[in-house]
């Protein structure tokens, strides 16, 4: 079964995975918003996805991070850039990856870092649609392309927003 | 990153302490979870994140590296690491001392 998801919200796409599980249905493969399921018991896995630290689209250290988790019975199921979805066995025990204040913090940081540089990659792609439409107001693909790049850079926006409103939210849980 | 004069948060305390004979990731979470009674629980995320944190500062260094064998990563305390924990022991027992003082209504 193949459903399809596109979110910039790893929280709401970890909640939604183990929907499905409930369900019986457990991912299996991601591969551009095209999610694939396959049968399992109810519940049977936990699902969690996670930002490795790392350079723009390059993950630290990568294969020493799959032996780690290898080591405390969490599958890495699908990398995606330094995007990974992980699950493991609900039988197994609890499955949370960040227990802590700092440790999420720093993650939407890291997780903030990568949108704000999708965003400057976006904001300087656009320019060309933006001079192509100044020189040809009228043009219907000028028009369509520089439509399309205002809906990505509202979309990434967004996905900084809500970041920067976690981090604030841990931060007063935290004390600081 | 926080400064190196900051409280330590309770995930390296605990792992710097772990750390005091050699010990594997998975044995981290199980020693910390039995000292605690269960309070503080490791998870796999916030673990690997600190152990790079403090490999980082030189606070704990990679023991046993066999190479090519299957044998589990396993950790050890440096000098630096007990200094810090030394620092962050001396700063806890004043709290201590200092938190006796609401008992003692004075």
């Amino acid at each position: 079964m193949i459903r399809w998801k596109f979110t910039f919200d790893k929280d709401e796409e970890e909640a939604w995975l183990n929907d499905w599980c409930q369900k019986g249905w457990a991912m299996t493969k991601f591969f551009f918003g095209a999610v694939t399921f396959a049968p399992c018991q109810p519940g049977e896995f936990i699902y969690q996805i996670d930002l490795i630290p790392g350079r723009f689209l390059e993950a630290n250290d990568y294969e020493g991070y799959v032996i780690f988790m290898d080591e405390m019975g969490v599958e890495v199921l699908q990398r995606w850039g330094r995007w990974v979805y992980l699950r493991k066995r609900a039988a197994d025990g609890p499955f949370i990856l960040y227990t802590d204040a700092a440790s999420k913090i720093e993650l939407y940081r890291r997780i903030r870092r990568l949108f704000l540089w999708a965003l400057m990659v976006e904001f300087f792609c656009s320019f060309s649609a933006w001079s192509m439409l100044l020189r040809f107001p009228e043009d219907m693909f000028a028009r369509g392309l520089v439509g399309l790049y205002i809906v990505l850079i509202a979309v990434v926006l967004r996905a900084v927003w809500r970041c920067s409103w976690k981090i604030q939210a841990l931060e007063r849980q935290q004390g600081q | 990153m926080e400064n190196r004069s900051q409280p330590l948060t309770e995930a390296l305390f605990y792992i710097l302490l772990a750390a005091r004979k050699p010990v594997h990731g998975y044995g981290i979470i199980q020693e910390v979870a039995e000292m605690t009674g269960g309070r503080v629980s490791l998870g796999p995320g916030t673990l690997y994140g600190a152990i790079n944190t403090l490999l980082e500062r030189g606070w704990i260094v990679l023991h046993s590296a066999e190479l090519g064998s299957r044998k589990k990563k396993e950790y050890l305390i440096t000098p630096q690491g007990r200094e810090a924990f030394g620092i962050e022991m001396q700063r806890l027992r004043e709290l201590a001392l200092n938190g006796e003082k609401m008992e003692g209504g004075k």
